[in-house]
Order: C-alpha cells, then structure tokens, then sequence
C-alpha cells in the first residue's frame, strides 16, 4: 500500500478495511488515507467495491473487518445518522413528499437550529446551487440536472466534514455532465471540504480529481495524482482502464539486458528483462505515437493504414504493425493529408513513452 | 443488540398474525374429528364418523354437484371473456382503458347484497325468470370476472411486449400471434384463472342465497344446516373439506401465476 | 378499435349484468308496493319514508332520531360506525405485518403474501361460521375457559352483539389490508431511507417523516377496501350479529325476503351506497390520496 502522502493529519483514514457479503469479498484488506480538503476520486469497473467503500464511509454498511476514522474520531459504531458525513446519492433520493426546500432542510431539523437560521442557511445552499427560486417547486417538477443540485444542497447545507457523492453525474446527460464536471470542481473549493468521489468514468476522475485510487475487484490497484495514474499506471489493469491503450507484442532477444523486437526493429527496454524467445507485451498511450518520420523520436516502426476515424478535433487512425493493431491521435489539422486505407506509414514513438506490462 | 431485537419482535407479531388469522378457522377441523356432538373443549375422542356421516347424505351429495357444476361452468366462461378482454387492456391503449378497469372491479365493492338484490330485481321483475342453478351461475359469472381479469392482467403484464411485436415481425398474423405466442405464455395465467374462478363461485354464498330457487348450492346446504344443532358435526366435516380444498386450488393457482412473470404490484388498486 | 372488440364481450356481460340491475335496481326505488301488486309510477315516497320526520324522537344510543320510520338510518350509522372502527382496528394491525414483509423478510416474501391471501379466497361463510364456533354460548372460548377453571360460569356476551360483528369484521379483512400497504411500502426506494439515516435521522425519525408519508397511499387503499364491502356485510351480522348485531344487509334482505317490499328494499341499497361512496370520495379527497398517487409516479 502507498504510504500516506498528505503531511497533516488525513481527514479520512482506512485500515486494513475488509468487506464481505456472504461467501463474496467486496473490499479486500483497504489501508487508505485521504487529506483534508481533497478531491477524492475512486475509480473503477462496475463492481469493483468503490460504492461498497463509499457507503462504509457513511455508515450505510458496516466493515466486517478494519477500522476507519473520520476527521480522527473513529467511525467503529457510530451509524449513518451520527456521521459527519453526507452523500450524494446515484439515484440523488430526492424525496417525492416534500419539495424542494423541504428536501434541502431535512437534515437541519436534526440538529437543534433555530428556524429563522435554518431558513437563511436553506437559502444560502439554493443559491450556491444556483437554484434561487425553486425553493417551493415539488420534487417531481424538476429536471435531472436540478435534481441532482438538489440532492448536493442537502447534503452541503448540513456543513458535513466530508461530502460523499456516488456518480453523481452519470444520469445527466453529456453536455451538463461536462458543466457539472467543472461547477463541481468550483464548489468543491469554494467549500473547501473533502470530496469523495465515486465514478467509473475516468475522463471524469482525471479532470476532476487531486488524487485517484484505481479499484479492481475489491482492491486498490493505485493511489495517486491523476498524471501518474495516467503516466506511470502502476498495474496493467490501471494501464488499460485509464485511458486509452495500445498493446504490442515484443520478442526478448537478449537475456536481462531488454533488448527486444518489435516488428523487426530492434530497442532497448531494461524494465523488459525476461529470457530469450519470450514475447513481452508493451503498451503505449495513442497519442505519444506519430504518424510519419519525426525526428524527436529514437523509434520508427513499419505500418500499414487499417482504418481513420473522425473524431472532431482528433484523427484516430488505426494501424497494423507486425500483426498488432493499434490507434494513434493526431489533431486534425485542417489541410493535413488524411492517410489512405491500406497505404503503407511509419510510426514514431520514444522508447521512454513505451510501458512495459506484462504478457497477457 | 437492538436491532436483533427489533427484528426479532417484527417477526414474532408476524408469526402470532398468522397464528390469529388461521386460528378460528382451524377450528372446524379440529372439532370435526371430536366425537363430541357440540364444538366443546375438553375434547373428547377422535373420529371420522362425521365424515362417513356427512358422505352419505343425498341432499349433501346433491347440493355438491350442483356447486361443482356451477363453478365449472362459471370459471370456464369467465376465464374465456376474460382473456381477450385482459389482452384488450393490457396491449392496446384504448381510451378509457381506466375507466373501463374500473367498472370491471366494481363488483369487488359493491357488496355482495347490493348485487344479488339488483339481479333478483331484473331477473324477477323485468325479465320473468325462474329462479335456478342458472340465475345462480349468471351471478357467479359477474363477480368472477374481476378476479379472472386482475390475475390474467398481472401475467400478460408481466412478459415483453416486443415478443408479440416479434412474431408479427416473423410473418404471423395477429390470430396466429395469439395461438403460437400469447396463450402458451399466458397459459399459467390462464389455468391460475381458471381455478380461481373455480373457487370463487364454489364458495360464494350471498348471491346464490338470493338467486337460486329449488336447487341449492354446497355454501346454502352448509347454511341450512346451520340452524340444526344436531348436524353440526357433520356441517364442521363438510366445512372442514371444502376449506381444504380451497385452499390447495388457490395454492395452486397462486403458484402457476407466479411462476415466470410477476406482477409489478399484486394488491395495488 | 381491434382493443374495443376483445373487449367487448367481458364489457358485455358486465353491462347486462351490472350496470343494467343497478339501473333496474333504482327505477325499482322510486316505484311502490302496494300488498301483492307493484304499483309502477314514479314517487319519490320510499326516499321520503326513510327521511320523513316526526315529532316524537326514537332514541337510540342516547341520540334522538326524529324520524317516523327510523330503522334505516339507524340501521346504517350503526353500520357505518361498526365498519369504521373495524376499519380503524384493521389498519394498526395491518401495518406491522406489512413492514414487516417489505423491509425484514429477505427471501419467501411469496409465501407470506400466499399465507394472507389464501383465506381471502376461501369461503367467506365457513371463516365466518368459525368464529360463531368459538364465540357461542357452548362454544370453543366458553367450554375451554371453564374446561381451564378460569370461568364457572359461560360468559353469553361473546356473540349475537355489534361488538363480535366488528371483531369478526376485523379479522376477516385484516389480511387482505396487509397487500395494498406492502405494495407501497415495497415501492418505496430504498436510498430515499439511507438518505434519511444520511441527514442525520434515526430510526424512528426515518419511520415517521419518510416511510409513514411515503407508504399513505397504501393505508388509505387499505382502509377503503376494508371499509367500503364491509357496509353492506350480510353473512358476518346474520351469522355473530343476531338481533343485537343486525346491519344494513339484513334489513334490505328483510325487505326483499321476508316483508315482501322490495322498492323499499331497493331504496335503502340505494341510500347506503350513496352514503359510502360519498364517504368515499369524502375521505380520498380529505387526505389528498390522488394527489400522493400522481407524486409516486
């Protein structure tokens, strides 16, 4: 497990975190600490535990092993209604009986606030929200979007300590997302509390997040700032689930010295360091790869043009080299010549860029 | 724990609800394997000789058959209206569909009185009709139905309609659709149908009590013979029999509806 | 219009055999029995005799009716008011059964739904019949209390009072409340409750502003399905009611069997449908029932 990267005290820390539901494991021996005032991401597959995670933070599960502390009080019995948290539901479990000031007062009532207070600070929470106006509207006129902003109001006006929220935004659809992306990200810091935020969707994570813990069936595959994740994935499954990857397979032809093959060009990996005859996979992002001859690229490689996808403001071409397909981006340029289907090229890439994993 | 006991206590008053909606009932068989002649505790010996008793009463084995007559008849031809009516509203949005399912349930209200003395009105007074197993039969018919269409609504309700939308893809037409798709799928809903019309129309007694004339159904003999003390062992026996066998149809038909499709909401009206 | 013709034959049978007797059912009201013979032009005198006044008051219950001929409407209140209390016992009872089926029961929550059904469809006359066993004068609760040495003496209020109806009443119908209220209970999303629990709520608090709310429809389906068959009850108050515990249903099958003065019969079926299906309609609209149902959708 990475050690805790965060100097002052972390305002969520997981020890040795175990869930289980019947004979399945749904969290595996989780250590974790997350700072104060982090935008916290966890990513992964469906099924991987990070809702599973997400709900023992608020106390809607219970760990069957592990301890976990919040803002350094230890969470071990103390339930959901007594936590200082709060959470962004998937579904955002606005409920249908009261409306829309009602549903943001809710968790006020449970705490000894006068009413005139509560009011302002219900109102203080519709206009953060940017919902001033719809205070009385029931819940079921509102749209997905405002739903949502509901839903984040009446957790932020409780002033938890930490802000749960499960895929928030994977109902909306694509164009609000992308908004919602960064109004969130503003919230985030204008409030300054601690996020936790559960998505699949790593373009999400990696726009939105301070630091990531990639998750895959009940483990935490990596911690880390999102550039890292994305340049130096410490595990093949975080290599293929953040970002796109191409795979190519490499033959070993010196013992421990990495010295490989690839399509007939000869490079040098040190990390590749298995017996002769082996095939090593090795992995690269699309868009490190050129198409052509460049010069600040110590690789070239022969390919042929399989197939160009249009993507707006990417080209994708994909290209077969030594039997591998493989995609690699390219602004599109307008003017720039668009590669002919089968016409041969050459691809350019840095040996540094290349990861190496290993065989499949 | 709390919890534990919380739970424990919700399923203990689960346990003593049944307990208190069976008890009564259970009852009646109790008593009619008592020699006693009177329902009395202590209880006195076991016996099946109300049983023998109430097999050999003519008038009994009469009114049986006539019950099982009517109720065959009658489950028959509620279940046939039923489907394609069951079919109208669950496929098609037909304006009104709601009003028209209301209507349709209006039987399951109005109580049972209301309606036997309405049809023994038109019956009698406008139409001229003698009484018999028949009038009997028309009644069970009406308040039949209802249950016919909520439990085939709630099968049909619970398959894909794209499967239809299939077949008429495939090349059949609406009648062949109906023949090779709909009733061997809704065929569960349809036997279940069957068996609780069955049930219904055996067991009611209101309607046939105002509408049949010399014929009597089981539920009426059953009544006649209430006012007898000395018959009462043999009136637990029939009891005891008809509760039985009551319930194994409606097991059963529950059962058949059941399985595969599911109704979103049983009980919702 | 293909739905219309499938529809048709069920319709059919329904009209002919509904909607026609009712409406034979009313005409019959506003005719008159006149000895032997049916006097058929319109008057409004049966509805008249049912309200008509008078000077000097029948008392019952310590309320004086002014009416000449005042068994009907004290037939029906006295209905009314078993019904309700029956309906208001139920619904307590109810509830706890149908939590406990929506939010406890993880797997066979089949078999508990079939274990309350399974008496709604078994003859109605023989549950009845039961209870009239264990209620008699020799009956189960009698002989087994004195067969115990608790009583001497067999204890003849249990039966033939308005009170045993309403108990009977009660338990008849307390089983098929359970399914309206489970319906909405199970309807209800889950993370709307730890929601709840999220904001700070405890248990009871969740019970009381969320689940209660959320799960009215139900109660309030629940109560009418109880309230309004159990009017017109004719097995339960002919069966346990004897004279003490007769309701409306007797007096109508009075009229139409027994005094042979079916427009008068006719006319208090009338009256006491009206009455509940004002009460009805009274009641949804006090608790706002169609408006928590178009909420739920």
């Amino acid at each position: 497990m990475p050690a805790p990267e965060t100097t002052v005290a972390p305002m969520i820390s997981l020890r040795n975190v175990q869930k289980r539901f019947g004979d399945h494991f749904a969290l595996h021996d989780i250590s974790l600490d997350i700072g104060a005032g982090e935008f916290f991401s966890l990513l992964g597959p469906s099924g991987c535990g990070k809702t599973t995670l997400l709900r023992i933070l608020a106390g809607i599960e219970q760990p069957t092993s592990g301890s976990l502390s919040i803002g350094g009080d230890a969470m071990a019995g103390v339930p959901a209604n007594r936590r200082p948290t709060n959470m962004v539901f998937q579904s955002y479990a606005i409920f249908p009986h009261l409306n829309v000031e009602e549903n943001i007062g809710y968790g006020l009532r449970n705490m000894s606030i006068p009413r005139t207070e509560a009011a302002a600070r219900v109102a203080e929470a519709l206009a953060l929200v940017k919902l001033d106006g719809l205070g009385r509207r029931n819940a079921d006129q509102l749209s997905g979007g405002q739903r949502q902003r509901v839903a984040l109001a009446r957790a932020l006006v409780c002033r938890p300590k930490v802000l749960l929220l499960d895929e928030p935004l994977s109902a909306l659809d694509k164009n609000l997302r992308q908004d919602m992306q960064s109004e969130l990200r503003a919230l985030q810091r204008a409030v300054g509390i601690t996020f936790v935020f559960v998505t699949h969707d790593q373009e999400e994570a990696l726009a939105m997040s301070d630091r990531i813990a990639v998750m895959n069936g009940g483990r935490i595959e990596q911690v880390g700032q999102p550039a890292e994740i994305y340049d130096q994935p410490a595990t093949a499954f975080v290599a293929s689930f953040v970002g796109t990857l191409n795979r190519l397979t490499a033959r070993v032809t010196e013992r421990g010295a990495g010295h490989l093959t690839v399509a007939g060009v000869p490079l040098h990996l040190p990390a590749a360091a298995s017996g002769p005859g082996a095939e090593v996979t090795l992995a690269v992002r699309p868009e490190t790869l050129r198409l052509g001859r460049d010069p600040e690229c110590d690789l070239v490689l022969p390919a042929r043009v399989v197939e160009v996808q249009f993507l707006g403001s990417i080209v994708r071409t994909r290209v077969d080299v030594g039997g591998d397909v493989i995609s690699l981006d390219s602004f599109n340029r307008p003017g720039s010549p668009v590669p002919a289907i089968g016409s041969s090229a050459e691809v350019s890439l840095r040996s540094k860029d290349v990861i190496v994993t290993q065989a499949p | 724990m709390t919890f534990l006991n919380r739970f424990a206590g919700l399923r203990l008053y689960a346990v003593l609800f049944v307990i208190f909606i069976y008890g009564p009932v259970l009852l009646l068989p109790l008593f009619s394997l008592d020699t006693g002649l009177y329902p009395t505790f202590p209880l006195k010996g076991l016996t099946l000789q109300h049983y023998a008793e109430m097999a050999a009463n003519t008038s009994m084995i009469e009114a049986l058959k006539n019950s099982l007559t009517v109720a065959v008849i009658v489950s028959a031809l509620s279940t046939t209206v039923s489907i394609p009516a069951a079919l109208a509203l669950s496929r098609y949005r037909l304006p009104g569909a709601a009003a028209v399912l209301g209507f349709m349930s209006l039987p399951l209200l109005i109580p049972s009185i209301v309606i036997a003395v309405a049809l023994l009105i038109i019956l009698l007074k406008f139409l001229g009709v003698a009484l018999s197993l028949w009038t009997v039969g028309a009644g069970h018919v009406l308040i039949c139905i209802p249950f016919c269409m909520s439990v085939l609504m709630s099968r049909l309700e619970g398959f894909d309609p794209s499967l239809e939308e299939a077949s008429r893809d495939l090349g059949c037409t609406g009648w062949q659709t109906f023949w090779r798709l709909t009733l061997p799928l809704a065929m569960p809903g349809v036997i279940s149908s069957l068996l609780m019309g069955f049930v219904v129309s055996f067991d009611e007694f209101v309607i046939a009590f105002f509408l049949s004339g010399t014929q009597t159904t089981l539920p009426i003999f059953l009544f006649s013979q209430l006012r007898f003390p000395d018959k009462l062992p043999g009136v637990l026996a029939l009891g005891s029999l008809i509760l039985a066998g009551s319930a194994v149809l409606v097991v059963l038909a529950e059962l058949l509806r059941r399985r595969g499709a599911k109704s979103a909401n049983p009980g919702d009206i | 219009m293909a739905g219309y013709g499938l529809l048709s034959p069920a319709l059919l049978i329904m009209v002919a055999m509904l909607a026609l007797p009712i409406a034979a059912l009313v005409l019959l009201s506003f005719w008159r029995q006149s000895g032997y013979t049916l006097d058929t032009t319109l008057t409004g005198a049966n509805y008249a005799r049912i309200f008509g006044l008078s000077d000097s008051p029948t008392v019952w219950m310590g309320i004086p009716f002014y009416l000449a001929y005042p068994v009907p409407v004290i037939l029906l209140i006295k209905s009314l008011m078993m019904s309700l209390t029956a309906t208001v016992t139920v619904i307590p009872l109810a509830y706890p059964m149908a939590y406990f089926i929506a939010f406890r029961v993880r797997s066979g929550k089949s078999i508990w739904i079939l274990l309350l059904t399974i008496p709604f469809w078994t003859s109605y006359l023989l549950r009845v019949f039961a209870w009239k066993i264990m209620l008699g004068y020799t009956g189960a609760i009698n002989s087994g209390l004195m067969a115990l040495g608790i009583i001497h003496h067999p204890l003849d209020a249990l039966l033939y009072n308005s009170g045993a109806v309403t108990v009977v009443l009660a338990h008849s119908w307390v089983s098929f409340a359970v399914l309206p209220i489970y319906v909405s209970l199970e309807k209800i999303d889950r993370s709307l409750l730890e929601a709840a629990s999220d904001l700070g709520d405890t248990r009871w608090q969740r019970f009381r502003r969320i689940t209660l709310p959320l799960s009215m429809p139900g109660v309030i389906a629940a109560a009418l399905m109880v309230f309004i068959p159990t009017v017109g009850d004719y097995v339960t108050p002919t069966l346990i009611g004897g004279s003490g515990g007769s309701m409306v249903g007797n007096l109508i099958q009075d009229l139409f069997m027994k005094r042979n003065n079916a427009p008068m019969g006719a006319a208090v079926a009338i009256v006491m449908m009206a009455v509940i299906a004002l009460i009805a309609l009274l009641f949804v609209w006090l608790t706002g029932y169609h408006k928590m149902r178009a909420r739920r959708r």
